[in-house]
This record gives C-alpha cells, sequence and structure tokens, in this order.
C-alpha cells in the first residue's frame, strides 16, 4: 500500500517538476534581455566614473550617444499607441459599468467613473504620444525626443566593443 | 708629447697605488688607490683628476654659467627639469681645451683596449656631492667617455644638489669631483661586503651576493653572516653555500686593518678570482633597526593571523608607500563585504588586515568570528580555504542558515556582478586615454592620483566581495560533488570543471596572451626578423617599416599598459622597461609558445555526466524519483556556471586593481621625478620610502623627509625582506620565518594545483624585472604571482609557489595553460636552486627533487 502510493507520488512531482523546469528553459530562451536595464545602468555608472577621472586631469570626454535611449520601431509605436487607446477607452467604460451595475459594489459611486476616466485619459494621452511619434518618427519636435531618449518610451542601446572603443576616443585636453 | 697636467697638477692619472691627494682625486678614488697599494686584486682603472675639472670650469661659458649658478635660488619643482637640462646642454657644448681632452683621449683609450668601463663620480667631500648619481655609466667608446664625463662634472650643479648644499650649509668650493675610469669585469657573483655587521654586536662580517652584475634590480640578495673571529659561517636555513664567502671575509679583514676602520666593500667574483671593485668607510657602524619602520601592527591582541588570502594582493614586504596606499583600501573592502552581509564587523581599533615585519597578514580569528555571526556562515571552512587545515575545530560554531540570508547573498552577487563590470571598464577606458602627466600642474596631478584612488578602493571592494563569492561557489561545488564521489576525486573534478573559467574572459591567459595576439595579428616577416635580431633600437627600426610598423607599435603599446602593475602601486610594470617587452617577444617567436586551443568546461561536464552515470545508485535514484529531466545535472550544472562565473569576476576585478595601479604607479613615478628634480629624495626610488600622505606634503612643498631617515626606512625595509616570509599562521608576533616542508625523501610537499608531471630546471623568480630571465621550458619558482606575471607562464614548463590556493592567479592560469603547478611548498624558493633539475608533479602536489643532496 505504502509503496503503491509513496512511489507514484514521488515520481508525480518529478516529473511535474521537469515539466516546470522545461517550461522555465523555453520562456528563458524567448526572453533573454532580462538584465539589459540593469547593464544600462552600469554603463551609465562607467562613463560617469571616468569622465570624472579624466576630469581631474584636465580632459574632456563627450558623452556617449549610447547613454541615451534610441527611437523603438515605428510600427512599435503605433501598435502601442493602438493598444493604449484601447485600454484608455475600456477603462471608461468599465469604470460607467461599474457605476450603472445596481449589483456591484461601486454602484452610483463617483470614484467608478472618476477613477475610469483619468486612468482611460491617462492612457489616451499616452497613446496620443505614441500615435504622434509613429507619424513623426524622426522629425519629432525636440520635446518630445528628450522624452525618447530619458524615459521607457525610447529603448536601451547596449554598446558593443566598437562603440565603447569609438567613445573613449572622444576625449580632448582642456 | 702630449701634456697631462696643468700648473704642476695632473689632469689625469692612473689609479696605481702611487701617491695621491683627496684633493685631487677625491674620497672614491683615494680608496681605490688604497687598494691598489696594498695589492689587492682590483680592475684597471684611472682617475680623471679635480685639476681637469677645475680647469674646465674656470674657462667661459662654464665660468660664467657657474657663477650664475651660485647667485640663483633654487627653482620651483616644475622648473627643475627644465633647468637641470639647460645646465646639462652647457656642460655638453662647452669648448674645453685641447690638453684636457687629449689626456682624456689617452688614457681612455688605453682603458678601452681592455673593455668597456665605468664612470664614477668621485667628489673631494663626499656630502657636498650627494645626489650626483651613485649609479656608474658605462661606455663602450672614446667619444661616449668625452661626453659621459661633462655629464659627471654637471652633477655637482644640478637644481638638487645645488638645493642640497645649501640646505646643509656646504660651501660650493667642495662641490669639485674627479671622475674614476674602471675596466668593467664579468663577474659570476658580485656585491657588497661589510667588515662589521649593523645589525649585529661588531663581531660578524655581512657579505650580499647577487649571480650576475649586481644591476640586476629587484633581486633580493643571498646573505651571508661570518664571524670575525673564527671566519666561521652563521648557518642560516635555506642559504646555499658559496665557496668564496670566507676568502672575501678574510681579504674584508685585511682591507679594514690596512685603511684603519671598517669597510663596506664593492666586489666582484670573476673566473680570475676576486676584485675588489671600490671601498668606503662605515664611519659610524649604523645602530640595529630591527623591523619595524613604526608601520607594523603594534602589540597584536592573541589572534590567529595568516598571510594566506593577501598575499596576492600586497606582496612581499609592503613598503611604506605601498602600504599606506593599499591598507585603507583593502580593510575597508572586508569592512564593507562583512557589513553587506549583515555581520558583526570588528571595531575600528582592531584591524583586520595587519603588518609585521613589513609583510601583510589577516587577523584570521576575526574573519573567522564575522562568519560565526553570519546565518550559515561555518568558521572552520574559513580555515580550511584559507590554510588548507581546520586549527580549531571545537571551537568552531556554523551560524543558522535562512531564506532572507541567500535572498540577500544573491542581491550583493548581483551588484559584485555589476560594479566588476564598471570598475573593469572604467579602468580599461582611463588607461587608454594616456593622459599626460609631464607637463600637468602638482594640483591636478594629485586629483587626477585621488579619482584613480576612488576607484582602486571600489574595486577593491568588489575584488573581496567576488573573491568571497568565488571561494564560497567553488567549495560548495566540492562539497556537492561529495554527495557522489569521494573527496580526493571530487578536488579533482573541480579543479578540472573550472579550468576554462577565463576561456571567454578579457582577463587571465587571454590578457597573457595580449603580446601573442600582437604578435598574430599585426607582425609582418619584417617585424619578426626585427624582433627576432639582437641589440637595442628596435622600436625605432620598426617604426621605419612604415604602415605596418606603426600600426603592430600601437597595438604594443595597448597590450602593454593593458598589463597593469603588481597591487596598487607596486613593482615595476611592463611598459615601464621595454626590454622586457622585447625578450618576452623574442621569446615568443622562436619556440617556447604554449598551445592556444581554449580548453571549455563543458567536455568535461559531459565526462563528469558519464562518470556518475556509471554508477546504479546514480541511475536508481533518478528512475525512483521519476527525474525526466535529471534534476542532479542542472543543479550541478548551475552551480558549476556559478563557480566559473565568480571566478571569473574575481581575476576581472583583481586586473582592473592591476591596471589601475599600473595607472598610480605612472602618476607617482612621475611624481618622484619631480621630487628628485627639486631635491626633496636623493633618487627616484626613494619614494618607496615615503607615506601616502608624506608624499602629497611633499609635492605641495610642505614637508620634508631627511635622507638619514630614508635611508632608516630602506635598511629597514631590507631588514624585513632579509627575514623572510610570515609562517602560513601564528599567534600574537610571528616566529622567524616559514619552515620548509620538505618530505623524507627530500621532496618538497604542497599543494595539486594543476594536474600533470614535468621535468625541468628551476628558475627562482623574486620580481617582474627578474622574470623576464625565465627561459622556455624551465620551471617558474616564485613567492607568488599576479596577472601582471601571466606572460611569464606563456614559456614556462611548470609553475612552483610558495604561497597559494586552488582559487589563486596561478592555479587559475596554470590550469588554463594546462602547466603541472604545485603551489603552497613552503620555503621553495630558498630551497631550492638555481638551475636544479626536479619534477613537479601537479597529481600529487610534490617537486621531486632528483639531487637530495642539496637540501639545504
Amino acid at each position: 500500500m505504502t509503496l503503491a502510493v509513496f512511489f507514484p507520488s514521488l515520481m508525480g512531482v518529478g516529473i511535474l517538476i521537469s515539466g516546470a523546469l522545461l517550461l522555465s528553459d523555453w520562456v528563458r530562451r524567448l526572453l533573454p534581455q532580462g538584465s539589459v536595464r540593469r547593464k544600462h545602468h552600469v554603463v551609465i555608472g562607467t562613463y560617469g566614473a571616468i569622465a570624472e577621472t579624466v576630469d581631474a586631469a584636465g580632459y574632456h570626454l563627450e558623452e556617449p550617444w549610447f547613454l541615451s535611449r534610441g527611437l523603438r520601431e515605428r510600427r512599435t509605436y503605433l501598435l502601442l499607441a493602438f493598444g493604449l487607446a484601447l485600454a484608455g477607452v475600456a477603462s471608461a467604460w468599465i469604470g460607467i459599468e461599474f457605476y450603472r451595475d445596481p449589483l456591484g459594489l461601486f454602484y452610483q459611486s463617483p470614484w467608478a467613473v472618476g477613477i475610469g476616466y483619468g486612468v482611460g485619459a491617462a492612457l489616451v494621452l499616452v497613446a496620443l504620444l505614441c500615435a504622434f511619434l509613429g507619424a513623426a518618427y524622426r522629425s519629432s519636435p525636440k520635446l518630445v525626443m528628450r522624452l525618447v531618449t530619458d524615459t521607457s518610451l525610447g529603448r536601451i542601446i547596449l554598446p558593443t566593443e566598437e562603440d565603447h572603443e569609438a567613445a573613449l576616443d572622444n576625449v580632448a585636453k582642456e | 708629447m702630449i701634456p697631462t697636467r696643468t700648473r704642476g697638477r695632473r689632469l689625469v692619472a692612473y689609479l696605481d697605488g702611487s701617491d695621491h691627494r683627496v684633493e685631487d682625486i677625491g674620497t672614491k678614488g683615494l680608496a681605490l688607490n688604497l687598494l691598489r697599494r696594498h695589492r689587492y686584486p682590483t680592475p684597471p682603472a684611472a682617475i680623471v683628476t679635480t685639476a681637469a675639472y677645475e680647469t674646465a670650469l674656470g674657462a667661459d661659458p662654464l665660468a660664467l654659467l657657474v657663477r650664475d649658478l651660485n647667485t640663483w635660488s633654487s627653482p620651483p619643482p616644475e622648473r627643475t627639469e627644465a633647468e637641470s637640462a639647460g645646465i646639462q646642454r652647457t656642460f655638453l657644448s662647452a669648448k674645453i681645451s685641447d690638453d684636457i681632452n687629449n689626456a682624456i683621449d689617452r688614457i681612455g683609450s688605453e682603458l678601452l683596449d681592455a673593455g668597456p668601463i665605468a664612470l664614477i663620480v668621485s667628489p673631494v667631500a663626499t656630502a657636498a656631492a650627494a645626489g650626483c648619481g651613485d649609479e656608474p655609466v658605462v661606455v663602450t667608446n672614446l667619444a661616449d667617455l668625452h661626453v659621459a664625463i661633462r655629464r659627471c662634472w654637471a652633477s655637482p650643479w644640478m637644481a638638487a644638489t645645488r638645493t642640497y648644499r645649501r640646505r646643509n650649509h656646504l660651501p660650493e668650493a667642495t662641490a669639485a669631483v674627479a671622475v674614476i675610469l674602471q675596466v668593467i669585469v664579468e663577474p659570476v657573483w658580485s656585491g657588497t661586503a661589510m667588515t662589521t655587521d649593523p645589525d649585529s654586536e661588531g663581531h660578524l662580517i655581512r657579505v650580499e651576493a647577487l649571480p650576475g652584475n649586481p644591476a640586476q634590480a629587484g633581486l633580493a640578495p643571498a646573505r651571508f653572516l661570518v664571524r670575525r673571529d673564527t671566519l666561521e659561517i652563521v648557518p642560516e636555513p635555506g642559504t646555499q653555500h658559496l665557496e668564496f664567502v670566507e676568502a672575501l671575509a678574510r681579504m674584508g679583514l685585511r682591507v679594514e686593518q690596512d685603511l684603519g676602520g671598517p669597510q663596506q666593500i664593492d666586489w666582484a667574483m670573476t673566473q680570475d678570482g676576486i676584485k675588489l671593485l671600490t671601498t668606503a668607510p662605515i664611519s659610524k657602524p649604523p645602530q640595529p633597526l630591527g623591523t619595524d619602520d613604526g608601520l607594523d601592527t603594534p602589540e597584536p591582541p592573541d589572534h590567529t593571523y595568516t598571510p594566506h588570502g593577501v598575499v596576492e594582493m600586497i606582496p612581499g614586504v609592503a613598503a611604506p608607500l605601498l602600504w599606506t596606499i593599499n591598507r585603507p583600501m583593502l580593510e575597508d573592502a572586508f569592512r564593507t563585504t562583512f557589513a553587506d552581509l549583515g555581520a558583526q564587523v570588528p571595531p575600528e581599533e582592531q584591524p583586520i588586515v595587519a603588518r609585521f615585519r613589513g609583510r601583510a597578514a589577516l587577523d584570521l580569528s576575526a574573519i573567522c568570528d564575522v562568519t560565526s555571526s553570519l546565518p550559515g556562515g561555518d568558521p572552520a571552512e574559513v580555515q580550511r580555504q584559507y590554510l588548507g587545515e581546520v586549527l580549531d575545530a571545537a571551537d568552531s560554531t556554523p551560524g543558522r542558515a535562512h531564506v532572507a540570508t541567500a535572498l540577500k547573498g544573491r542581491r550583493i552577487h548581483k551588484r559584485i556582478v555589476d560594479e566588476v563590470d564598471l570598475i573593469a571598464i572604467a579602468a580599461d577606458g582611463v588607461v587608454r586615454m594616456e593622459i599626460d602627466l609631464y607637463d600637468m600642474p602638482v594640483r591636478r596631478l594629485v586629483a587626477y592620483r585621488q579619482r584613480i584612488r576612488d576607484l582602486a578602493w571600489r574595486g577593491y571592494a568588489s575584488e573581496v566581495g567576488a573573491s568571497s563569492a568565488a571561494g564560497a561557489t567553488y567549495r560548495a561545488l566540492e562539497l556537492l560533488l561529495q554527495r557522489w564521489l569521494p573527496a580526493e576525486e571530487a578536488g579533482s573534478w573541480t579543479q578540472m570543471l573550472t579550468k576554462g573559467a577565463l576561456d571567454q574572459s578579457p582577463v587571465g591567459g587571454a590578457r597573457a596572451r595580449g603580446l601573442e595576439q600582437v604578435l598574430d595579428r599585426y607582425a609582418t616577416d619584417s617585424i619578426r626578423t626585427e624582433i627576432s635580431g639582437a641589440g637595442d633600437g628596435k622600436r625605432a627600426r620598426i617604426a621605419q617599416l612604415g604602415h605596418d610598423g606603426t600600426r603592430f607599435l600601437e597595438a604594443l603599446d595597448r597590450a602593454v599598459r593593458a598589463m597593469g602593475s603588481k597591487t596598487v602601486y607596486g613593482d615595476e610594470t611592463w611598459g615601464e622597461d621595454e626590454s622586457w617587452v622585447w625578450r618576452q617577444l623574442q621569446l615568443l617567436t622562436s619556440s617556447g609558445r604554449r598551445p592556444t586551443t581554449p580548453t571549455g568546461w563543458k567536455d568535461d561536464f559531459a565526462a563528469l555526466c558519464r562518470h556518475l552515470g556509471t554508477s546504479k545508485r546514480w541511475r536508481r535514484t533518478r528512475v525512483i524519483t521519476g527525474q525526466v529531466v535529471d534534476l542532479r545535472v542542472r543543479w550541478l550544472r548551475r552551480q558549476v556556471q556559478e563557480t566559473i562565473r565568480f571566478i571569473e569576476l574575481r581575476e576581472r576585478a583583481k586586473n582592473a586593481l592591476l591596471v589601475l595601479g599600473g595607472e598610480e604607479r605612472r602618476i607617482i613615478v612621475e611624481a618622484a621625478r619631480r621630487l628628485v628634480a627639486s631635491g626633496q629624495i636623493p633618487n627616484p626610488d626613494a619614494v618607496r620610502f615615503l607615506t601616502d600622505a608624506e608624499l602629497e606634503r611633499m609635492l605641495f612643498g610642505q614637508c620634508g623627509i631627511g635622507n638619514d631617515e630614508l635611508g632608516k626606512r630602506r635598511r629597514i625595509n631590507h631588514n624585513c625582506a632579509t627575514a623572510g616570509p610570515l609562517p602560513d599562521w601564528f599567534v600574537g608576533e610571528p616566529a622567524a620565518h616559514r619552515e620548509v616542508t620538505v618530505h623524507e625523501s627530500g621532496h618538497l610537499e604542497g599543494w595539486a594545483a594543476s594536474p600533470g608531471r614535468y621535468t625541468g630546471p628551476v628558475r627562482i623568480i623574486t620580481s617582474l624585472a627578474d622574470g623576464t630571465r625565465l627561459q622556455p621550458g624551465e620551471i617558474l619558482v616564485a613567492h607568488s604571482t599576479d596577472p601582471s606575471w601571466t606572460p611569464l607562464f606563456l614559456v614556462a614548463g611548470a609553475v612552483v609557489l610558495e604561497v597559494g590556493g586552488p582559487l589563486s592567479h596561478a592555479a587559475i592560469v596554470a590550469r588554463e595553460f594546462g602547466l603541472p603547478a604545485v603551489l603552497n611548498v613552503r620555503g621553495s624558493t630558498r630551497a631550492l636552486n638555481q638551475g636544479e633539475t626536479v619534477t613537479v608533479d601537479g597529481n600529487e602536489g610534490r617537486v621531486e627533487r632528483h639531487d637530495h643532496r642539496s637540501v639545504p
């Protein structure tokens, strides 16, 4: 009786864990860029340290271009705009539905409408920004481009060995 | 007839024992002449007298220059170099009477017929010519002889020498110098003999000997103490026997008697017997100074200390500058790591990094206490990792592990990874910019140094963190394997699995191959021909080869800069003495290259899995627990990857520190140049004996350290070097030195660090400068190594070190290169003889001697 229950259950656990591991391997292969943000922070810190050090010696290091984020693909912005606009409208609609539902917790609660509209408006605003970026792309005004280089609207660029070399050559004596 | 006299005084003379006055030939000339008079064996020598010097300086433009110099005040530090260059130019271009030139020609050509000659400045009053340069200048032809004599004449007028005279209220009149011309002999051994040993109570003679020429910087001389009454050599462990020491001591006593007082004699042992080169009286025998320069750890508590774990970071005797730069950084690195782990950090007044007899040691008791306070920390494991044995297992209380600590550990590991990445790129980036230091104002120089130090500070913290992580993961892998394999087999598999840790890394062996890669990528046939050829001036000749030559030299300079220095401001760097680099390139273009195929750990891992799979128990467990994917294999693989990752990180952090150390050294060499030029220190090497704070204050002209004090520190440093390395572990004050671990059969024993057997001749290397003497196939025997030594591994046949463990840099690189290596062979640098044939057994951890009689 013990063997009939114990071994199958032990094997069952083993098979389940094996399955979970295979699944996690598959996910990791699909999303290998998990540490990109951390690496980007390291690159920013590195160039800060180099610039400070050589500055003490009377040299000036130009800020490398890859410290700022770059534009994502045009279609990504358009897809984002569509998705965010949809989410914005959905948020407003859900808020209204909550307000109207006589059996719901938020029946005739102005908070439900307020939050739904607020979130919806914010999402639509970002969607408009993305749509604008998708349309204007490289010819976007400076203010919008600043949002790209400094926020998640932009894509992190990790420098190659050659990028590093080029950046380090960009130094001048004061 | 060529006139050799002026106003009755001789312009030149042979030092043949005839009558001379000190006013004419100076103090050193007089001593050498006296040796000759008493018929001691000395090489042929002559002298350009003070009469020649005074005649030359009596006529314009030198007369005018000297008169002006007597009235000038000392120039500021940044102008001293330019002023000195101007003075030398004037001396070199001045018209000097034909009588003097002809006299020098005559005597010079006679001496040059016998071989190259050395020029030694012989001042009339020793103190007045301080800073004139004690190092002899060697010339091989008449044209160079004239130039060298003029340089010797200019030396009393350099800014540093004038400043010294003024500070000591010495009259300018005593600045007259004669110049000794002495035929150079080819020594088999050379050194100094002091007829009264300064560290004994006057009953011993001290003889110091080096193989070959004494100019071999960095070599620690062999020291012999001989009783003055019986001429018996006082036996000292590890000192080899030299037949001629007794005869030399006897000769020294005779010189003392003939010259009327204790003497310091420079000597050379040639094929024709002993030659005395110079002698100088020991006017006031110095008092014994011991080994404490005031920086040693005072009255250590009853704690256990060990040099293991710190000797690679602060190797050998740490002179005041090296110690005061490195200790605070290392101490802080340990404390930061402990604090990050949430351990109880020892109080500030109890240093973790201590110093005894000038050498660094770790407070093992404090580290064990810290470990006990950590959840899961086992002090016994710490002792095993540092010493290879457990000292007090009964007192070992492992801390209790819990999940929060494991999570904290993961966070710290991530931070270490980021920090090492940052420091490594930043160090390479800064060094790559080739900051010009020569004209940099002092304030900027100091600020730049501080910034480099800030980076090094962070580098040390990440290096200590990465080292502990590497040690922990390595041991965890070993323990994991011990679940399925016997302990010894588990140890060997752990070594094999981590041998490719640096394959994909920009450091370790790949860095050592920097020179090799430069050769492979950029050296054309004509460049290779130039490299293989003999003689100097290779750089100039390669530069003339056009675009290929320029590209090659640029790549070479980059590779050399990346090699860095030993610790933060340690030994000389590859970049400082180009002859090392050319010699290494020459060896690499000839036969001594090591195969370059990366090893990788995956094949070994597959082999391990096959080995484990042969066990029925292993297979049965898998079936019973229903592991479709073998969890144990995944677990092992993960552990191997983790270990390799931290070993690589540790090496990368270490390497970044060395690169920063090279830059700091460049700054300090520049600072030393300025201090010498302004007469604040007698020679660039003296900067080692300043503390970090003193150096900075002296650069700003805010303090001065006298030559006497510097001399005292130098002697203490020498005493520390002579006292030998610290024991493996000790409580309180350390014992005399480490005992040699000799097996009954006469073999030496240590830790098997890299498998394989190799038989070859021994080459004992004490410094990087010394390392260039290593011939292809020789066995590298040293106290310890660091990444700046890695190029030597390319030509060595095997490696034997006095200290180190499985995770030492030497062990990792030796495994990577497939070199048999035995580490922690106590006293091996003293027990083995230069050139002796031994077999290094990296499987058993043994060095087999083929001639047992040579065991001391």
